[in-house]
């Protein structure tokens, strides 16, 4: 005997419910991680802990260098967040793995512009001694050293070193060894700039450099102006901004370093 | 021998026959599939962290599968009677030992060398090359396996699947910290040296079998050192079942 249409439609509703039952739960599961992805976006950042590698050794079962490449993806994440924190997590990642060379090299090109000169030279020149085949180290460091110490001694000393290396790739090898000829200080930044955007992969360095590159262009851009500007009054504009003026720029470009602009009474462009 | 051969035989189909054993496989190879992603993170480093994380995983998962298959191996035939049915037919208690570990070791050693292939898959897809090394790492880890499933062999006669998986996690732990253990008593001095040095020399040491750390970075190993690895481990694999065998000599069954 078929059941009654009244029983029929409870049975058929019943099914329905039981069907729907566990995707009310779902959306539920999902609405309450949404609503706490918002409030944690709204939560103060927590710095993050430094564990010394010393215990970190005492729990990887021996597997440092994972623990080290695991205590790397950590640290980059914490780069735009705790800057302040970068040179004692990269020390951590090194401590785990003494072996793992681009940390090194990574720490003296981004620690200096954020305010950490002597802790990036200080690793990368533990760098070198612990990853001697390594040339990015060495280039990095002499980098750093030409442009952040202005010591044309030591970057000449750790270029020879790349100059030298039978891994380093043709590019650094050229600026290493013409390191010392250039005409000016500045034409020797942008060739190690163009150089370190040319071989590296990493995003943050590439960003970094195409950034010094503008910014050294924009330099040569402004004593070109000022050249013009000497041209047409005889003397050179004691403000940035008198270069507008006349319409010789649009407008004073904005260094992609965040420093401003100015001219001396040589009529040469520099940053503050 | 040849009932050796028959107890491995059966326990290895049993073994492979477990869904458990299918679950754990899944994840490790979902772990050894999201290092490409992890990679991707960490800047110039991919090949690096792939091949981190990728002998990483096949460690961590092969020893999850050691303590799953080892644990129960002697004290669950023993609770469900199928040794007496052994023994009752022309089978020593050493062959049942010798027959279990040969067995639970070609079933780990089927896991991982899976695990090991998926992992070489993945590094040549991502651009790497054949990492001879890892096959080396990887050989390395089925002597530490084995070894350990001695031990959890050996505990598992006299005590239950949840304290030999304990007490093995503990010998596991130790033997992996033995090297600072050692420093530590080194810088210690006195009494507090011997004794640590003691435990040192009787704890087995993990260590050796660890050349991920090396092979990552392309250093080479001695072969001296590798060989001298297996003979530690064949040796101390053989007094572990050697005492499980007296044990079970002693067991009234």
């Amino acid at each position: 005997m078929n059941p009654a249409p009244i029983e029929q439609k409870q049975i058929y509703s019943a099914s329905i419910r039981n069907k729907a039952f566990p995707f009310l739960i779902l959306a539920i599961i999902i609405a309450s991680q949404y609503y706490y992805d918002i409030r944690r976006s709204e939560r103060p950042l927590i710095p993050p802990t430094i564990i010394p590698a010393q215990i970190l050794k005492f729990g990887d079962l021996g597997l440092h260098s994972a623990a080290s490449s695991l205590m790397w993806i950590y640290t980059i994440q914490q780069v735009g967040t705790h800057p302040k924190k970068i040179p004692d997590l990269i020390k951590v990642v090194n401590d785990l793995d003494p072996k793992f060379g681009y940390p090194y090299a990574f720490a003296v090109l981004i620690l200096p512009p954020l305010g950490f000169k002597d802790g990036g030279v200080e690793i990368a020149l533990r760098g070198v001694r612990e990853v001697n085949t390594d040339w990015k180290i060495p280039y990095y460091l002499a980098t750093t050293y030409h442009i952040f110490f202005e010591d044309r001694k030591n970057a000449l000393f750790y270029f020879d070193i790349v100059a030298r290396m039978p891994n380093s790739p043709q590019e650094a090898k050229a600026v290493a060894s013409r390191y010392g000829t250039s005409k000016t200080v500045r034409d020797q930044t942008k060739d190690i700039w163009a150089s370190i955007y040319e071989t590296s992969n990493d995003e943050l360095v590439k960003e970094r450099a195409s950034r010094y590159i503008i910014h050294i262009d924009m330099l040569e851009l402004l004593e070109k102006a000022a050249l013009i500007y000497r041209q047409k009054y005889g003397y050179y504009p004691k403000k940035i901004a008198k270069l507008v003026q006349p319409g010789i720029l649009k407008e004073i470009p904005l260094s992609p370093l965040g420093l401003e602009f100015y001219l001396d009474e040589s009529g040469r462009a520099l940053a503050k | 021998m040849r009932n050796i051969l028959i107890i491995a035989g059966n326990t290895f189909h049993q073994a492979i026959r477990d869904k458990i054993l299918y679950g754990i496989i899944i994840f490790a190879l979902i772990f050894i599939g999201s290092s490409v992603v992890i990679s991707s993170l960490s800047l110039e480093e991919d090949i690096f962290v792939i091949r981190n994380f990728g002998l990483a995983g096949i460690y961590i998962f092969g020893l999850i599968i050691t303590v799953f298959l080892g644990a129960s191996a002697i004290y669950e035939e023993v609770e469900r009677k199928t040794t007496y049915l052994l023994l009752s037919k022309p089978v020593t208690r050493a062959d049942i030992i010798w027959g279990k570990f040969l067995g639970l070791l070609a079933g780990i050693g089927t896991t991982i060398l899976l695990m090991a292939v998926a992992y070489l898959l993945i590094l040549l897809v991502s651009g790497g090359s054949l990492d001879f090394p890892a096959i080396l790492a990887v050989m390395l880890q089925m002597a530490e396996v084995a070894l350990l499933l001695a031990v959890l062999i050996m505990f598992s006669i006299f005590t239950t699947p949840l304290a030999a998986t304990i007490y093995t996690i503990l010998i596991l732990y130790i033997g992996h910290v033995l090297p600072l253990i050692q420093e530590f008593a080194i810088k210690a001095g006195g009494t507090t040296k011997y004794l640590l040095m003691v435990a040192y020399y009787i704890f087995p040491n993990l260590e050796k079998f660890n050349i991920r750390n090396l092979v990552v970075h392309n250093i080479p190993i001695p072969p001296k050192e590798v060989l001298l690895s297996l003979g530690y481990s064949a040796a101390y694999i053989l007094l572990a079942l050697f005492i499980a065998q007296r044990l079970l000599n002693r067991k009234d069954m």
